[in-house]
């Protein structure tokens, strides 16, 4: 089926492209729901963007009253009315009185005419049940029908919206009818959640053509409708994804083997005080360090405030704000609702074209309409700056000590290729930073805490001192590792003062041996002398007592 | 179908020859011919005949009945002639 778009990106992808052509589709929808804007917007894109030109018939507001409305807008509604789209008063004139029933005759008339003068292509009939507010439901169904029956015989693509009055959807009205008469039905929706205006719409039905189903969010701004169109996931395929991308912080980068991967999402979360927008400027100082464009966006606080901020923690980002490289932005996270949000952010994305985002803090958003609301956008955004192949980073509060289940509230933590939460630890008086890498996809990191220390030279790592089973930080850290230098030095001299004696001992018995054998030598010798005499000494007196023998003349010696 | 006499221009639009437009110019006749003092004068615009005249005095629903001069106009077949009478006493004056 051909489609007529309406040339809102967003609605035209929920309808598959837009209107179906020739053929009328009934907008339906309570005050404050846009429906007189869509029927606008339908006309005007239609005329600046496809040239088919258009008619307008307004039974609410004037053609004065619609001017000045839309000259507040970025739409070029001026310059297609008077060209291409004109507007035609249907309102009901004052001092009209009914005086029987009536017929719709004069509608069909003038716009038959107009349709065949100036080839109209698109008409919109906005808020044709005014005009019933003349009679009752009499002539309601028939007089709808036949506008009906004559729009699709006039071959143009219309739109015909509706007012829905609370309570008439049972009641056999527009409501009914429209969805049964009318090829094409969408419902436009809007709720209160905190005071804040949440738009929903939703296609009821599309006759023979294709549309997303379900409730889709969308915004009145200054640009109109505006439906989010990113899908809430995306299995884009991420370039570079091998590529590292500097965290700002040697050691982290070396936890991390290198850094955030490229095109991936990272979640900071961390008590209030636990330095997550430092390590976010970290990161984004780091990007624009190489050269590359860096989108900040802060809930809450001012821009210009967290970058007065971060400058005492030795990160400088203002003079790449001066430069142009980072592009910093701040809201008030209630302020309008997350869906809004998020369109703003994705605005911000397309007119800077950033490679390193950083949300600080993402858990603003459910100020903006709850918890539900704010998860599906945080999805969103995670799907937008994937698709890009943007590296993303996002802080979390989290408000209570049990930081791992307050994270996971927002559905973050199971999107983000890397999670490090940051804590405190209170330890003998003191309040030291950690840093932990709960989970990082594809990256094989370490499981260990670090404590962080913040100085004017930035962010720094340190290994946790954890002897004996404890893990000790900040000064006992500090002291235990002054208390380990001392004690490997006595053992250290103790050590060598042992060595020494035994040296000592060993010289002075190695000398005592050198004496003794000495002695020993000299025993020896002496012995050696004596027996020498000793075998002189015999020989001198065998001699003599033959001598003597023969003397005496004794007997023959035997 | 204009009338011969001079008087106050009344114009009815009616979508062409559709059952409403019959019960209209019957009801408006009948009750211009009580009015015998013939200071009204009758147009009957079709509106499938002559959109211009519709567009120029908004006239999107049929019929429509009103006089050129007063902000005063009656839509439907006029068959609540209470309304009819009241509409013309205004417009024709005393």
């Amino acid at each position: 089926m051909r489609k007529s778009p309406s040339g809102l990106p967003g609605l035209d992808r929920i309808l598959h492209g837009g209107f179906p052509s020739g053929r009328t589709t009934v907008v339906i929808g309570g005050p404050g729901c846009g429906k007189t804007v869509l029927a606008m917007q339908f006309l005007v894109n239609g005329w600046t963007q496809f040239e088919e030109p258009g008619l307008m018939v307004s039974f609410e507001e004037s053609p004065a009253s619609l001017s000045t409305n839309f000259a507040e807008m970025a739409v070029p509604f001026a310059e297609a009315v008077g060209t291409g789209v004109l507007l035609l008063d249907g309102r009901v004139p004052v001092n009209t009185v009914e005086a029987g029933s009536f017929d719709l005759g004069g509608l069909i008339a003038v716009v038959s005419a107009l349709v065949a003068e100036r080839g109209v292509k698109r008409i919109a009939i906005d808020a044709v049940d005014a005009l019933f507010a003349l009679s009752g439901s009499r002539f309601q169904r028939m007089e709808f029908l036949r506008v009906l029956e004559w729009l699709t015989e006039s071959n143009v693509t219309a739109l015909l919206t509706v007012k829905e009055v609370e309570g008439n959807q049972g009641t056999p009205g527009f409501f009914g009818l429209a969805e049964y008469a009318s090829d094409g039905v969408l419902q436009l929706r809007r709720r209160m959640i905190d005071e804040l205006s949440r738009r929903t719409l939703s296609v009821v039905k599309m006759r023979g053509a294709g549309f997303e189903a379900g409730e889709h969010p969308y915004v009145i701004s200054n640009k109109g409708i505006q439906a989010l169109h990113t899908p809430r996931s995306t299995v884009a395929l991420v370039k570079g994804l091998g590529v590292r991308l500097s965290t700002g912080v040697d050691r982290l980068d070396r936890m991390l083997l290198g850094g955030y991967r490229c095109g991936t999402t990272t979640l900071i979360s961390g008590l209030p005080g636990t330095a997550k927008t430092t390590l976010g400027a970290t990161f984004l100082e780091a990007g624009c360090r190489a050269g590359e464009h860096c989108l900040f966006v802060g809930f809450d606080e001012p821009a210009e405030q967290m970058i007065v901020d971060v400058r005492s923690a030795g990160v400088d980002l203002e003079r790449f704000v001066r430069s142009g490289l980072l592009r910093a932005e701040s809201f008030a996270a209630g302020s309008a609702i997350a869906d809004e949000h998020y369109l703003t952010i994705e605005a911000l994305i397309d007119a800077h074209r950033p490679t390193r985002v950083v949300i600080d803090p993402i858990t603003a958003l459910d100020k903006a309409g709850g918890l539900e609301i704010a998860g599906a956008v945080v999805e969103r955004i995670v799907a937008l700056v994937k698709a890009r192949g943007i590296s993303a980073l996002f802080s979390t509060v989290t408000e209570t000590r049990n930081g791992e289940v307050e994270a996971t509230l927002l559905r973050v933590s199971t999107i983000a290729d890397t999670w490090i939460n940051l804590s405190f630890a209170n330890q003998r008086g003191e309040r030291n930073r950690t840093l932990t890498i709960v989970k990082s996809r594809g990256t094989g990191h370490s499981n260990q805490m670090r404590e962080m220390l913040l100085s004017a030279e930035g962010i720094d790592l340190a290994d946790v001192n954890s002897s004996n089973g404890e893990v000790l930080l900040g000064t006992a850290r500090a002291q235990r590792e002054q208390q380990d230098v001392v004690q490997q030095a006595i053992a250290a001299v103790t050590l060598a003062h042992k060595f020494e004696t035994l040296d000592r001992k060993g010289e002075e018995l190695a000398l005592r041996l050198t004496e003794a054998q000495r002695g020993l030598n000299q025993i020896a010798a002496q012995r050696a002398e004596l027996v020498e005499r000793t075998k002189v000494r015999g020989r001198a007196q065998a001699r003599d007592e033959v001598l003597i023998h023969d003397m005496r003349r004794g007997d023959p010696i035997e | 179908m204009n009338s011969a006499h001079e008087g106050i221009l009344l114009l009815l639009f009616v979508a062409g020859d559709a059952p409403r437009t019959t019960i209209a110019v019957e009801n408006l006749r009948r009750a211009l011919a009580e009015f015998l003092d013939r200071k009204f004068q009758l147009e009957i615009v079709d509106v499938f005949e002559d959109a211009g005249r519709a567009i120029a005095d908004r006239v999107l629903v049929t019929p429509t009945l009103l006089a050129p001069g007063s902000s005063r106009r009656l839509v439907g077949d006029l068959s609540e002639t209470s309304q009819l009478h009241y509409f013309l006493q205004t417009v024709g004056g005393p």
